[in-house]
């Protein structure tokens, strides 16, 4: 489904800052496959994402997408074979926007924009359909401006729209770091439910130790810009929080001296 | 008439002509979050063609129709700038002002042409001849009202559509209207040629109502649609899109108002107002932070301590 083939990314190259942060780094996604990529600040998550959805381009090697060579086509027009939910609640929706118009433009992803009203009746039981199952009592808010939701009901909404019209790839980028724990619980049971409805194919990067291993099939620990561990199925199910620090030290050679990732 | 009513009445037909150009800058200003100084170019431009449009003969609806394709040009010409040479947006509205300069003067071939007087055979929509007794100042008011309720009718429709509402989230939110799939850098343009568009059908329409086209009639033109807008915003409740662009209107309207009235008793002479426009639009954009200082101000002064300090 997704495939990275020797992906290298520097920023800055040829200048004091320059910073290597991909290195050569394959990845290759079975259809319904659901990976948490966990590592630590630096290990180039983020720039991982950022090249599957093309925000960045990489230096050197090829990203695949289904049948398709993505790697250098444009955000707006890969966008039709991703479902994309960001750190920052606001990022995913138009705060000045109603729920029910945030929802009617995610159903166009993937398809020409054209004069066709952006609301259209016939989608409205849908959408409602669609937020009652997110039990956040948002069906009753469809005309409400997105800006006056909280930060989680706005993810749970991006989440929403992420999964319409069935993506290929649902790329999460650490979507419940800015949320409050039991905030954060309720974004999950979300996810986890969108996902499995679907059988979307996922990468879910997190800085959640324990939600890397709860949730998924597989688990991707990154660090300098390599995969340094890739657990899967049997092995993963019986993973804990403290194995996976004595292999994240094993793996990367060094000790883990990152606060947050310790903390959560 | 009174005239103090005569003076009310021009000051509404003139306030609905320039809404047209004050709803151009909302477009901008506004949905897409450009401050586009394009406008005191390209409201120029609507005029200068328009008057050479009617100089060469033309029906003065087909010289309108021009001056938009003018106007929609003068737009693309700013959002190639910003989108594709990724020049900042307010730059690129100045570059293209000052371009539009010389354009315009290359257009008319003078700094003023007059369509009255000399010209009086030229056809023009202000010498409207309606069945009843009309006054001048009626049919400017008829003609405003007609173009300007058109006008927010099919904007209200266009920002209603897919490729309307992907506008309207471009200036909100542009990450995320790329992860939806849409080209912001084509919605941007579309809003820029959109808004100019407008703004030059306004100064297609000013100029014939005037009498006369001239290089200087668009100078402060975008301070003048803010002005709009804010007082827009501040009167009209915003319950939704189409009470925004009625807001948009009527703001346009009492701007005029108060101009004709100042202009009629007081000693300000007409070429103060532009300092007094800049004065009152600074004021207003002011106003929300002022008001949220004076706020904090207010809870600090009541969070009294409890308990002296350590």
């Amino acid at each position: 489904m997704l495939e990275v083939v020797d992906v290298s990314k520097t920023f800055n190259p040829g200048t004091v800052n320059e910073n290597p942060v991909l290195k050569g780094l394959s990845l290759k996604l079975s259809p319904g496959d659901f990976v948490t990529i966990i590592g630590g600040n630096g290990a180039g998550k983020s720039t991982l994402m950022n090249i599957i959805s093309g925000v960045l381009f990489p230096d050197h090697g090829r990203v695949y997408l289904g049948t398709h060579d993505v790697t250098y086509m444009p955000e707006y027009r890969r966008a039709k074979f991703l479902g994309r939910v960001f750190q920052d609640p606001m990022q995913g929706t138009a705060g000045d926007m109603e729920v029910v118009e945030n929802l009617a433009m995610a159903s166009q992803r993937g398809s020409f924009r054209g004069l066709n009203w952006n609301l259209k009746s016939r989608q409205f039981a849908y959408f409602q359909e669609l937020l009652a199952s997110l039990d956040l009592g948002l069906e009753n808010r469809l005309h409400a401006k997105v800006k006056l939701l909280s930060g989680g009901q706005r993810q749970a909404l991006t989440l929403l729209m992420a999964s319409m019209n069935q993506p290929d790839l649902l790329l999460l980028d650490e979507h419940t770091a800015a949320l409050d724990p039991k905030t954060a619980q309720k974004v999950m049971q979300v996810t986890q439910r969108v996902v499995s409805a679907d059988h979307l194919t996922t990468l879910m990067i997190t800085h959640n130790m324990q939600q890397a291993i709860q949730y998924g099939n597989r688990l991707i620990m990154m660090d300098s810009g390599k995969i340094v561990l890739d657990i899967a199925g049997e092995d993963k199910k019986e993973l804990t929080v403290e194995q996976l620090l004595a292999k994240f030290v094993t793996a990367s050679g060094n000790a883990l001296a990152n606060d947050r990732m310790l903390l959560s | 008439m009174s005239s103090f009513a005569s003076s009310l009445v021009s000051g509404v037909s003139q306030g609905l002509l320039w809404a047209i150009m004050a709803l151009g800058v909302y477009i901008t200003f506004r949905l897409l979050d450009i401050a586009d100084m394009t406008v005191d170019g390209s409201f120029t431009t609507g005029g200068a063609v328009t008057a050479i449009c009617m100089m060469a003969g033309y029906h003065p609806l087909f010289a309108i129709l021009v001056a938009t394709l003018a106007g929609m040009l003068a737009g693309l010409i700013t959002g190639i700038l910003t989108t594709r040479m990724k020049i900042p947006a307010l730059l690129s509205g100045i570059l293209t002002q000052i371009g539009l300069y010389t354009i315009n003067l290359r257009i008319m071939g003078k700094a003023n042409i007059p369509l009255t007087g000399i010209n009086s055979q030229i056809q023009n929509l202000f010498n409207w001849q309606l069945p009843f007794n009309a006054s001048r100042s009626a049919v400017a008011l008829m003609i405003g009202l007609i173009f300007t309720s058109v006008i927010i009718v099919l904007m209200y429709l266009f920002f209603g559509t897919e490729i309307g509402a992907a506008i309207r989230a471009t200036g909100n939110n542009p990450a995320m209207v790329r992860a939806l799939g849409a080209n912001t850098k084509n919605t941007t343009l579309f809003g820029l040629m959109m808004g100019n568009a407008l703004v030059a059908i306004s100064g297609g329409l000013v100029a014939q109502q005037q009498g006369y086209s001239d290089i200087g009639m668009g100078t402060g033109a975008i301070v003048i649609g803010l002005a709009s807008i804010i007082i827009g915003e501040v009167l009209f409740p915003k319950i939704n899109f189409w009470f925004r662009l009625i807001g948009v209107a009527f703001g346009s309207i009492i701007y005029r108002i108060v101009i004709t009235l100042i202009l009629r008793y007081s000693p300000l002479k007409s070429y103060d107002l532009k300092l007094f426009t800049a004065i009152v639009v600074a004021l207003a954009l002011w106003l929300p932070y002022l008001l949220q200082q004076i706020r904090e101000h207010k809870a600090r002064r009541s969070n009294i301590p409890s308990r002296g300090g350590v």
